[in-house]
Parts: C-alpha cells; structure tokens; sequence
C-alpha cells in the first residue's frame, strides 16, 4: 500500500468523521470545529489532487474567513445547544445515530437525498474512465490566472458583483438589528 | 502526488504531536489538586461575572463578513499578479474593474458608518 492510498484513507476517514460530528454534535460550537476539520482534509484532497491553488484558497477562504464567519455568527445566537440533553455527549456511535434518525421524521429526507447521490456516484464510477493520472494535470497559479483573465472573464467580474451584493446584503441585515442589539452586548 | 507534500505532512505530524505530548507528559508529571478557585476561569485576577456565552454585538459580524468579501478579493488577486506581465494592459484593466465593483461596497459601508466603532 503506497503513501498516496494511506493518505487518502486517513484524509477520507477524517473528512467522514467530521461531517458525521458536524450534524450530530449536541453543542454548535463543537459543529463548527469539526466543520473546520472537515475543510482542512478536503484541502488535503486537493493537495494529492495536486490542485495546489485550490487547497490554499480552500484554507485561506474556507477554513479561515468563512469559518470565522459561522463562529461570529455562533456567538451572535442565544441558543449554543441542540437538543438540550446533556447525556447526548456521553452517547455512543450508535446510540447517537439511532436517537439522531428517530428525533425528526424529516431526517430521512436529507438521508435519502444522500442515498441517492451514493448509488449516483458509485454507477457514475465507471463512466469516468480512470481518474488522470496525478501531476499530468497540474495546475499552477499562472494557469489558474490565465483561464480567469481570458476564458472565464465574465465568471470573474460577476464574482465580483456577486462579492458586492455580499457586503451591501451583510450591512443591510445587520443595520437594522444594529441599533437595539447596540447596547445590549459586550464591547 | 504526494511526494513534496511529504514535508507539509511530517510539518503537521510534528505541530500536532509537540503539544499533545507536552499536555500528556505535564500531566504525568503534576500533582492532581484541583480546588475551585483554581478551576475557575482566570482572567487578570478577577471573578468571573456571569457565563461567558454573552450574546456579542452586531457589529462583530458585518466586520467578519467584510473581512470575507476582501479575503475572497486577495485570493483572486494572487493568480492575477502571477500573469499580470504575461496578459498586459488587458488584465490590467480587469482587475480594476474587479477592485472598483468591490470599492463600492466598501464606499457603501463607510456610507452607512458600519465601519465605525461606537
């Protein structure tokens, strides 16, 4: 078993442990950890993947801003806790998914949206021909310059017009609640 | 490839290993005392008032959001300047019409005093 094969295991392994952690932690806060945990290993992936722009800018952006985004947002609400049980930490593996697929009905319909996308993906495996053999796609900085500023010019100014919609929606929303939250929290 | 990822990887190997085994060593090694004035959460030397979990500011958020805006906005930069010598006046004039967009937002932001801390 080459490095390569070990590597994925532990990245795969860790990217399924944290998006199981991320929607069956009983504190958001916790969510939020393993939801950076989750980003950092698909960063990982990119990396084998030797798209090396990609995995910077899905730490930079994902695992750093982003992340930072849901945090404040996390501090921002009342509620830090799902479900209110405190025994929920103490569950097994088991347990957890059990109570975790009993509590909602609506439960299975995320989880048979996901079953679908597992048989799609597996029949979808042959299809695809054998994945490119690594570092005959490489993609550099200057290539992923160079297809923005020419093939996928309009994408690139769309992003962003699409970056300023984000800044003036994120000031009107919170101009709003601004002034009675104002005075009401922590400096 | 995995090949010069190999130091990237013994890196992260290294960070995560020194502090962990420098918990586990101290606390092999101390004396298990635990009192509740020594338990509570320190900060200068005062009692902690109230539970920590306070509901923040608004304000915290528009700076978070605006620190992803411009995060996003450095991130295309970097390929940019990578072919800036290669592609001229043209990407030249892209970008500015890229940063000019998102200066707008920030003219907006400075507009609606968000950007002010009271």
């Amino acid at each position: 078993m080459s490095l390569q094969v070990v590597a994925f295991a532990v990245l795969a392994a860790l990217i399924l442990y944290g998006s199981y952690k991320v929607v069956a932690s009983p504190l958001i806060t916790h969510s939020a950890l393993f939801l950076a945990l989750v980003l950092v290993s698909v960063a990982g992936v990119f990396l084998m993947l030797d798209a090396v722009f990609l995995a910077v800018v899905q730490v930079l952006v994902y695992a750093g801003a982003v992340m930072a985004v849901i945090i404040f947002a996390i501090m921002l609400s009342e509620q830090r806790e799902i479900g209110g049980d405190p025994s929920a930490q103490r569950m097994g593996f088991g347990e957890e998914l059990r109570r975790a697929l009993r509590s909602r009905h609506w439960g299975l319909l995320p989880a048979a949206a996901a079953a679908l996308l597992a048989v799609l993906a597996i029949a979808g495996i042959g299809r695809l021909g054998a994945p490119a053999a690594p570092g005959a796609a490489s993609t550099s900085v200057a290539d992923v310059g160079r297809a923005l500023l020419t093939d996928y010019l309009v994408p690139f100014e769309i992003a962003s017009a699409v970056l300023l919609a984000a800044v003036i929606g994120a000031i009107v929303l919170t101009a709003r609640e601004g002034s009675d939250a104002r005075d009401g929290g922590r400096s | 490839m995995l090949g010069p990822w190999v130091d990237l990887l013994v890196f992260l190997i290294a960070g995560l290993t020194f502090p962990v085994l420098n918990v586990v060593l101290s606390s092999l090694l101390r004396r298990d005392y635990p009192y509740p004035e020594k338990v509570m959460p320190y900060e200068s030397g005062e009692d902690p008032v109230g539970d920590a979990r306070v509901r923040f500011r608004v304000s915290y958020y528009v700076f978070a959001m605006l620190f992803v805006v411009f995060d996003v906005e450095t991130v295309f930069l970097y390929p940019w300047a990578v072919v800036l010598r290669e592609l001229g006046l043209f990407a030249l004039i892209e970008i500015i019409v890229f940063i000019g967009l998102l200066l707008v937002g920030l003219y907006y932001a400075y507009k609606k005093k968000v950007l002010r801390w009271v």
